[in-house]
């Protein structure tokens, strides 16, 4: 159920019959409740604006005859072909030209003559406020995000029921969508939940389309219709935001009821089989079993707040988002630059690493915001404790090797200079499986020499 | 000259001798009324001359000056029965058209025309002897024109969307639709009186007539069994442009590029790919069958059909259809260019049927009555 259809059933129960309906009425729906096609902060371009129509009306998206009254409003050095679905500009080209850019860019903007201020996950959820990107289009040219002609080409392949055209529109079709943008208003930036600010994407691969994260399900029969992260699962935690209170609004609310569920979302094309995407190399998800997903760490984990240090089933749960962001980040794997509450990017606050984590190295500083690497307080080097140290609480599984000269010939970090460690990601990556990248010691793949760590390199 | 008159003179006796006594044919049963209400004899009455300008087939006035009404609304003025196409005053308009229609099924000409405060040409079709035309261009209209930019936009005539085309001048408008007003021939297109509306023209370089049903009261009351029925055709890649038996074919003889797919128009010419993604709003397509949001009101099996946003079909019924079979393209619901605009006129820019421009927060969604998930 909509939000649009919650309205009618309140409208006709109150009133107690249809029949205080004019004949002909117009309900509002999901247009009207959806970002765009708001009065207060809907799409207005600014030749379409004068012209006389109103904020959020069609029109400023589409012109009905590739003009408007025999007139090409600007943008206007678009090519006739390129009107497609009757839209002013191109609607899918690459990572800098997209329909949606004329608004959510850089450069000329349509929207009331200026651009719409759109932030990053880090920035709303995560309170990281003195990040500087202010739009969608400059996230996608980052040095990792989401390729926007892959995803077309992948959703064209899955042959999905609302294959599209835009990259954007698999993700936000653009007539449900809500969200305000950063700068509407005073309080435009303030922190919001999923459903406060407005629900910004909606089902993929679903017909009708279908706002995902509401908490109203046109599809109770199926089984993976959870749009809600504490539906989904009841071991969510949320992380810290920078500032104070928990993701996504600061507030005390951490269950993730306030949370769309993004792992069935994101999984729906990063699921356990996908290994390619478009030009890309994709890591299979399982986050059924995976441990950062509904599977449990099988010993011993040591934590920062908000999570609890322990031993065997903690059983938390993550969201997609708590790690990565949607768009681009200046890390590798979108990996977000504020994570839990602090910066994983500097400049600023207290990142491990004095360089974004761009090298596919350097994972210790994504990590380290929610695993605690000095378990013992610093005695030994970072990630030393958790993995060799059997002092209580802990149950390092790895023998030290070779030591105190670990990086020798003898030892496991040949391939780390100095007292460097070995990257995090080298052995814990998203479909990581017991035999699989092992550690290695003179030429000889290691095991986990406790039975109950078989399985602890996997993610 | 002399020639024409005794021609005319014969025409006129001929009729008169075969209507009822001092009631001429006419198109209707309803319409039929003395001659002296159009015509005068010797363009002088009581000493005085009746017309300005001289007319032809001793006609009155020219078609503004007939179909004008000064106050009032409907189509009976005083036992005078005739479709009135220009209000002096502001007739009202009925956006959700229901109930009784003040400006009838074409709209009027009263946003438009000289004198209306806060004239506007975007109002309605600026046409001679209602209102200036500033410019002769069409919006829409294409390198290859087929009307005449040496002469105004008429109501008939060589640029008048009624008739054969045939008249240079606003005071010879009649003769491109000789005898029509005395016709109720069958419409099928064969000659502007066997033509819906008497619209008639050239499509794809072919002459033809529009066809479609006429409602008697021009719409004056209106219900989904209670209206005019207009032609629409299911096209295909392989006919991307329409024929001129269909509305909107009548619109792209000027508008060519609101029409089809491409721009070489009403030329005849070969069309690009008529599909989606359409790059500007398709007519003549069929919305039925196509699932997603294309509901038209209730969708299905028994769409109840919209009076606000009348789509065509390509058979008439009689009482017209008042549910369509939305569950294929079998012709029932066609989209043309009046489903969502007055040929004469309306309150609204574009000479649109409902206030498009104020929505949202006001006015009408006319987009979403088939576009029924982008409410």
């Amino acid at each position: 159920m909509r939000y649009s259809d919650l309205r009618t059933f309140l409208l006709i129960a109150a009133f107690g019959s249809a029949s205080f309906f004019p004949t002909v009425s117009e309900a509002a729906g999901p247009y009207t409740d959806s970002a765009h096609g708001n009065t207060n902060y809907g799409v207005s371009r600014s030749e379409i604006a004068t012209a006389g129509f109103a904020r959020g009306n069609c029109a400023h998206c589409h012109e009905q005859h590739a003009s408007v009254g025999g007139s090409e409003p600007a943008p206007v050095n678009v090519a006739a072909d390129e009107h497609s679905y009757l839209i002013f500009d191109k609607n899918n080209n690459d990572q800098t030209r997209n329909f949606c850019f004329n608004c959510h860019g850089t450069g000329t903007g349509y929207q009331d003559g200026v651009h719409v201020v759109n932030r990053s996950y880090s920035f709303r959820a995560g309170g990281w406020t003195t990040e500087t990107l202010n739009n969608v289009k400059d996230a996608f040219s980052k040095v990792s995000s989401h390729n926007l002609a892959d995803i077309v080409t992948f959703v064209t392949d899955k042959a999905w029921t609302n294959t599209t055209t835009n990259a954007c529109g698999v993700c936000h079709d653009p007539h449900q969508v809500q969200g305000d943008p950063g700068d509407y208003s005073t309080n435009g930036s303030n922190p919001k939940s999923d459903l406060t600010r407005g629900v910004a994407i909606t089902e993929i691969n679903s017909l009708p389309v279908n706002l995902w994260g509401d908490g109203f399900l046109p599809d109770l029969v199926t089984a993976n219709a959870i749009e809600i992260m504490s539906n989904y699962t009841a071991n969510y935690l949320a992380p810290n935001r920078i500032n104070g209170g928990s993701e996504p609004d600061g507030s005390v609310t951490t269950n993730g009821s306030n949370l769309a569920n993004y792992v069935n979302f994101c999984t729906t094309c990063h699921d356990t089989t996908a290994t390619t995407f478009g030009s890309r190399t994709l890591k299979v998800i399982n986050w059924a079993t995976e441990k950062h997903g509904q599977g449990v760490a099988d010993i011993d984990i040591q934590m920062n707040v908000p999570y609890v240090s322990g031993n065997g089933a903690l059983g938390y749960v993550l969201s997609c988002l708590d790690c990565h962001e949607p768009h681009g980040s200046d890390n590798v794997f979108l990996l977000r630059g504020a994570v839990n509450g602090n910066l994983t990017l500097p400049p600023g606050g207290t990142p491990q690493y004095t360089t974004p984590i761009n090298s596919g190295v350097k994972f210790g500083q994504l990590c380290s915001q929610c695993h605690n690497p000095l378990p013992l307080g610093g005695v030994n080097p970072p990630w030393d404790d958790v993995h060799h140290s059997n002092t209580s609480p802990l149950d390092g599984p790895y023998q030290r090797i070779g030591s105190p000269d670990c990086n020798s010939v003898v030892g496991c970090h040949l391939t780390a200079a100095g007292t460097d460690t070995i990257d995090c990601s080298g052995c814990h990556y998203h479909g990581a499986a017991i035999g699989t990248n092992n550690p290695v010691a003179g030429g000889t793949i290691l095991a986990p020499d406790l039975v109950v760590g078989t399985n602890s390199q996997t993610f | 000259m002399r020639q024409n008159q005794t021609v005319w003179i014969f025409t006129v006796l001929i009729v008169l001798g075969l209507s009822l006594p001092g009631r001429a044919w006419s198109r209707t049963v309803a319409m039929q009324q003395p001659c002296a209400n159009c015509h005068t004899m010797h363009n002088s009455q009581n000493a005085a001359t009746v017309t300005g300008a001289r007319q032809d087939a001793l006609m009155k006035g020219d078609c503004v000056g007939c179909h004008t009404r000064t106050s009032g609304v409907g189509f009976d003025e005083g036992g005078i029965i005739k479709p009135f196409v220009w209000h002096i005053a502001d007739p009202g308009y009925n956006e959700m058209a229901v109930s009784t229609q003040p400006t009838l099924a074409g709209g009027d000409f009263y946003w438009v025309a000289d004198g209306t405060p806060l004239r506007d040409d975007l109002k309605g079709h600026n046409v001679a002897g209602i209102a200036v035309q500033v410019s002769r261009t069409a919006p829409g209209d294409l390198a290859v024109k087929v009307y005449d930019i040496d002469n105004p936009l008429t109501c008939a005539g060589v640029n008048g969307c009624h008739g054969d085309g045939t008249g240079t001048q606003v005071q010879q408008q009649v003769v491109s639709i000789w005898g029509s007003h005395h016709s109720n021939a069958p419409i099928d297109g064969s000659s502007p009186k066997a033509s819906y509306r008497m619209l008639y023209g050239r499509s794809k370089n072919v002459l033809g007539g529009v066809l479609g049903a006429e409602d008697p009261d021009w719409e004056y009351t209106l219900s989904a069994t209670d209206r005019n029925q207009y032609k629409g055709e299911l096209r295909s890649l392989s006919d991307a442009s329409a024929s001129a038996a269909f509305i909107s074919s009548s619109c792209a003889r000027c508008h060519s590029n609101f029409h089809n797919d491409d721009d070489t128009g009403n030329t005849g010419t070969a069309d690009l790919a008529f599909a989606s993604p359409w790059i500007r709003h398709p007519v003549d397509i069929d919305i039925g069958g196509r699932g997603s949001e294309y509901a038209y009101g209730t969708g299905g099996l028994a769409a109840n059909f919209q009076v606000q946003t009348p789509l065509g079909s390509e058979t008439f019924t009689n009482p017209p259809r008042a549910t369509l079979n939305l569950d294929a393209q079998n012709g029932e619901a066609i989209i043309t260019c009046i489903s969502c605009h007055r040929a004469h006129g309306s309150p609204y820019d574009y000479s649109l049927r409902w206030n498009y421009q104020a929505w949202p927060g006001g006015g009408y969604n006319g987009c979403g009555d088939c576009h029924t998930t982008k409410n």
